[in-house]
């Protein structure tokens, strides 16, 4: 039924395929490099520096930090400020980029210019800490979940994908009978599913690496996300316990490399795990495909 | 204008208003307490003291610590801590001094940082210093670490008790023994055995895989430099000479301690990649080097870090090098960070006092002991006077970071190794004969405001030289550049201060 | 009930402002849908907005903002006296410049390549392995290329040995610090990079294809007349905002790869402003320095987005 493809088709196939898989390997070996470590001992780690399998055989780091009440929980407000804040997210996002999509939308061009100045200027960090504190926000979730509720530049590209929506879709709900907020709901969320799954994905990796704020606004420790846990792990396995300014400091024990390695290991596989879910609605011509059929 | 848009305006408004509603209606329930000092004085209730530490561990002492609990009673006081991890310490600090939500007490970990000089200028802080001699224990700090935490004179703070002098050499033994050698006890000495420690094969081995010194970056200052330069009769910082005040940089010694170095890394005896390293601890640790000079407590972390890949490792300690001045080693500044107590959240004296009551409190042996140890019978046990701490990580976590608590540490009872009680023995050495920082209690406006970037160029000047990308005129342009930077002012500015001390 | 307050409208005023209600009324839906978002924006970037004067003041926190003192362009000045000055800027400008020319366009080649593959799973599983490294922090990322590129045992070095070659010392060296830099960067953010464009591509109708082979186009021609136009208007806004954001090179990633033998050509805004500003907590210093870079932000996006409409192309405002 297919065309017989062409000499030159196949060659360019191979070649292309060669490629991508020599780039996917090169991005995964330090990956690989990484799950190796955190079986591996820390003589060999040492000694050896770069490893692909480790040769002898440690579960000692998973068990050193499954012992520790930290990490399951800060896991657990990790999975839970990004469930929660890709959805709140998503519902902000969406509903404003998709009026600002529509070219019969007035004041359109004011609002926009708007919103870019934002992602050019800011506050600063100070000022929109007080915003936050004024708001009694300080040492809840909320904290990490609103101040970021849209991210501009997200908007602007949802609202790009909406624009390239036939324009008819419109004209003939309207004449449906549905209303704009009826239309965005039925016809243009379910037209565009890649792109929420891109956002979705994009917002949903913001919060898993939820770090600076989670420090800055919760002063109660119970309520750090993984990334806080992660981050003091590997700045205290290389060495340096943060404070460079101070003149004395007193030593500090730096966990063990495989410690390291097997921190970054649970706190990122979880995430990795969410984009082959997603994979589905990126196939080829959802979009368009639907709309005709 | 007309009812549509006074109607859109109402709705806006709802809407704006359940947000809020909907917001702090899940406001978290430990608002700052009010100032519970009484101000009429009289008896005053339990003190409730909210404070923000760093905290160096993955995990953080738990609220509901038994070690917590214990001081919480024996001080009398209400504690409510947020533990900062130490990475983000800085950054949250200075966030939180600048929007004014502080908590009674914070720990400032560089109190000549500029925010802190500055706030403390402004006002921000309670200054201490005129309380302190009604207490019995804070009473009896150093006056020498005082000076040095002092802003324009004045304390602001109590600092975290620190051993004066704790600098000194940690070297493998093992190698020493392996290649016949005696321990050095001069700077001729040091070189002739970092030199065999490069080329012998000291570890028996048959390769040619080790060398003398581990040198790393620090917090960008060269490992060991500052204390060599001081065996080579250099000065700790700056050097009082002909009643002036000169910094290190531009004095003779550090010309020579340079040549050292840069001999030593010509003939591959420190690390090569040193100027990458962050931690030169770590080149230790893989047992590839055999001497460490810093802070002389990294000896017994360094020894167990080594025999995980060599069981037979030995550290040893040695604090005595002489040199062309006969024996000397750098002075610290003898705290830690100290205590700071903002008049935005405790807001009468009467608090005041009874916080400095706290730290005093605090200073007991008994707490010492606790805050360092935990209970006995929980976090440890002691059995003929051995000391044997509980394996369980929970328990264990009850006294994570609690000498962050401590303020002076004068009657801690050391349980430590061998080598530990060494390192106590040869701090107390130490300072019979440290050197140090004539300028350390100065503050110079140039300094707080561009000192990093002043030192950047001295530091990369020096990891030039070393590494002979720069010869010893292109050192002198460094300095000369240094000196235009600002350098010139902070040379000014600190013999201004001297001068007025001087003077008194 | 649109109609009647529409009605009354043209009975109060002239017929202008009846226009307007009524358009009001007709898009009613549309405003409410913008509202929250707008109400966003305006708490959470427009109020704490007034943090941009404290680069004319002396920021003293226990003053305030208010009552710190006001000092002009003190600040700017100091930034733009700074012997170093020029130097920053050039390294600024380079680096920001590697980062267009070389990273930018590779995510769209890499999308544009998964786009090609034939077989849904390879495809998947590429995809799938390329953005990995996004997730791993810069410190990871640094701290694998020192174990790859130190001369002390690293794999690059022993191969160039193994060959005859002389060591390099990739690290301490004024020469590679753009090229590692900018490598770094390809690798950890192309696979992520790319998600957006096949996002964007999953919307062509496969009919096109079909039609375009009938016509006897090849591969080539395929990709440039259906494909590339496809994610035209994608590539330009993401340009557009990546302009915006010109002068940030990621504080975090040159931080760590900096140290004293790269520092002539590795020193940038960011690394600048950390240690001279925020670290030693000179807030109002910092702020001057992120307005400058702002402003130089907006000039871009300005002409970009004028440009990019001249030649018909929507733009992002």
């Amino acid at each position: 039924m297919p065309i017989k493809p062409s000499w030159g088709s196949r060659i360019f196939d191979s070649v292309n395929v060669a490629l991508l898989l020599a780039f996917a390997l090169i991005t995964v070996i330090p990956f690989i490099y990484v799950i190796a470590g955190s079986f591996a001992t820390q003589k060999e780690l040492l000694m050896r520096g770069f490893i692909l399998f480790p040769t002898e055989f440690s579960l000692d780091a998973y068990k050193y930090i499954f012992s520790t009440r930290t990490l399951v929980r800060s896991l657990l407000v990790t999975v839970y400020i990004t469930v929660a804040g890709t959805l709140i997210n998503l519902f902000f996002t969406c509903l404003m980029a998709y009026p600002l999509a529509r070219k019969d939308m007035d004041f359109r061009k004011p609002i926009l210019m708007l919103i870019v100045f934002t992602m050019l200027f800011s506050g600063g960090m100070i000022p929109t800490f007080l915003v936050v504190k004024q708001l009694g926000m300080i040492d809840t979730y909320w904290s990490l979940l609103i101040p970021g509720a849209i991210s501009a530049f997200n908007l602007i590209i949802i609202r790009n994908f909406f624009q390239q929506l036939p324009d008819g879709l419109e004209e003939s709900a309207k004449i449906d009978g549905c209303n704009d907020l009826g239309i965005f709901l039925r016809i243009v969320l379910p037209l565009s599913m890649p792109a929420i799954a891109t956002f979705s994905l994009f917002y949903a990796v913001g919060h898993w690496n939820t770090f600076f704020n989670a420090v800055l606004y919760i002063n109660d420790h119970t309520k750090w996300p993984i990334q806080v846990l992660l981050r003091q792990i590997v700045i205290l396995a290389s060495g340096g316990v943060g404070d460079s300014t101070a003149m004395e400091s007193d030593y500090v024990a730096p966990p063990d490399q495989a410690v390291k390695m097997a921190v970054i290991v649970v706190s990122t596989l979880p995430i990795l795990l969410v984009y082959p879910f997603l994979q589905k609605h990126f196939a080829k011509g959802v979009l368009l495909g639907s709309v005709k059929g | 204008m007309n009812r549509m848009n006074r109607k859109r305006r109402m709705k806006a408004g709802a809407l704006l208003a359940a947000i809020a509603l909907a917001v702090t209606a899940c406001g978290g329930n430990d608002e700052a307490a009010p100032p519970s000092g009484s101000e009429s004085g009289g008896t005053p209730a339990a003190l409730q003291l909210s404070m923000m530490l760093p905290s160096y561990n993955p995990e953080q002492m738990p609220a509901d610590s038994s070690v917590l609990k214990a001081l919480e009673e024996k001080t009398g006081t209400k504690l409510a801590v947020s533990w900062v991890p130490s990475s983000t310490y800085t950054d949250k600090l200075s966030a939180t001094v600048a929007s004014g939500e502080l908590p009674k007490t914070f720990v400032a970990l560089e109190p000549k940082a500029s925010f802190i000089v500055n706030a403390a200028r402004s006002g921000m802080f309670w200054e201490v210093g005129p309380y302190l001699k009604n207490y019995p224990n804070l009473g009896k700090m150093s006056e020498l670490v005082l000076n040095n935490i002092s802003i324009d004179g004045k304390i602001y703070g109590v600092y975290r008790e620190r051993d004066l002098a704790r600098f000194g050499l940690m070297i493998r033994q093992d190698w020493l023994a392996n290649l016949g050698l005696q321990a050095p006890k001069s700077v001729d000495e040091l070189y002739a055995v970092l030199k065999a420690f490069a080329t012998g094969d000291p570890d028996k081995n048959g390769k040619q895989d080790t060398i003398g010194l581990a040198v790393g970056m620090q917090g960008n200052n060269i490992a060991g430099f500052k204390d060599i330069l001081v065996y080579m009769g250099g000065p700790n910082e700056w050097e009082l000479k002909d009643g002036k005040l000169v910094p290190a940089h531009m004095t003779p010694a550090y010309l020579d301690t340079l040549k050292l170095y840069k001999k030593l890394y010509d003939e591959k005896i420190i690390n090569q990649d040193f100027a990458i390293v962050q931690d030169g601890r770590s080149v230790m640790y893989k047992g590839q080097a055999g001497l460490w000079i810093d802070n002389m407590l990294d000896g017994k972390g360094i020894e167990d870090n080594i025999k995980k890949v060599d069981p037979n490792a030995e550290i040893n300690l040695i604090n005595r090098i002489a040199g062309p001045k006969g024996d000397r080693t750098r002075a610290g500044s003898g705290y830690l960070g100290m205590y700071m107590i903002p008049k935005t959240s405790v807001k009468t004296e009467a608090e005041l006092e009874q916080i400095l009551a706290y730290f005093d409190k605090v200073s007991e042996k008994e707490i010492q002991n606790l805050m360092k140890y935990g209970i006995e019978g929980k976090q440890y046990t002691l059995e003929n006077g051995s000391y044997f701490p509980n394996a369980d990580p929970k328990i264990r976590a009850e006294i994570t970071d609690g000498n962050q608590f401590m303020i002076l540490q004068n009657q801690v009872v050391n349980y430590g190794t061998e080598l530990e009680q060494l390192s106590t023995k040869l701090f107390q050495d130490n300072a019979t004969f440290a050197v140090p920082n004539p300028a350390a209690p100065f503050i110079s406006n140039t300094e707080i405001e561009k000192g990093k970037e002043l030192s950047k160029i001295i530091t990369d000047a020096t990891v030039k030289f070393i590494m002979g990308s720069v010869d010893e005129a292109e050192w002198n342009e460094a300095v000369e550049q240094w000196l235009q930077s600002g350098g010139s002012k902070v040379v000014e500015e600190m013999n201004a201060e001297y001068a007025k001390l001087a003077g008194e | 009930m649109p109609k009647s307050i529409a009605a009354q409208a043209a009975v109060s005023s002239a017929s202008r402002p009846s226009a307007w209600a009524g358009r009001l009324a007709r898009n009613r839906w549309l405003y409410l849908m913008v509202l929250p978002g707008l109400l966003y924006f305006l708490v959470f970037k427009y109020w704490p907005m007034y943090g941009i004067f404290i680069a004319f003041k002396d920021f003293q926190p226990f003053l305030g903002f208010w009552d710190s003192p006001f000092v002009g362009l003190k600040h700017f000045e100091r930034l733009f006296g700074d012997p170093n000055f020029v130097v920053l800027f050039r390294n600024t400008l380079i680096l920001a410049a590697y980062n267009i020319l070389f990273f930018f366009p590779l995510p769209i080649i890499v999308a544009l390549m998964l786009n090609e593959l034939r077989q849904e799973l390879t495809k998947r599983v590429v995809q799938t392995l390329v953005y990995i490294p996004h997730f791993m922090s810069w410190v990871v990322v640094v701290g694998i290329a020192y174990m790859f590129l130190t001369t002390e045992g690293g794999i690059m070095n022993e191969l160039l040995a193994r060959f005859g070659g002389e060591k390099i010392n990739f690290l301490v060296s004024n020469e590679w610090f753009r090229t590692i830099v900018t490598a770094e960067v390809m690798w950890k953010e192309t696979g992520w990079g790319t998600i957006i464009f096949l996002a964007a591509l999953s919307g062509v109708d496969p009919q096109l294809y079909e039609a375009a082979r009938m016509d006897g186009a090849n591969r080539l021609r395929q990709l440039w007349h259906i494909t590339l136009p496809a994610i035209r208007s994608t590539i330009i806004i993401l340009l557009i905002l990546r302009l915006g954001h010109f002068l940030d090179t990621g504080f975090e990633q040159i931080f760590l790869m900096l140290n004293a033998m790269n520092r002539e050509v590795g020193e940038v805004f960011d690394t600048y402003v950390y240690s001279v500003g925020i670290s030693q907590g000179q807030y109002s210093f910092s702020t001057a320095v992120g307005l400058f870079k702002s402003i130089v932000g907006l000039i871009l996006v300005v002409v970009a987005n004028n440009l990019a409409k001249k030649f018909g192309e929507e733009g992002i405002y």
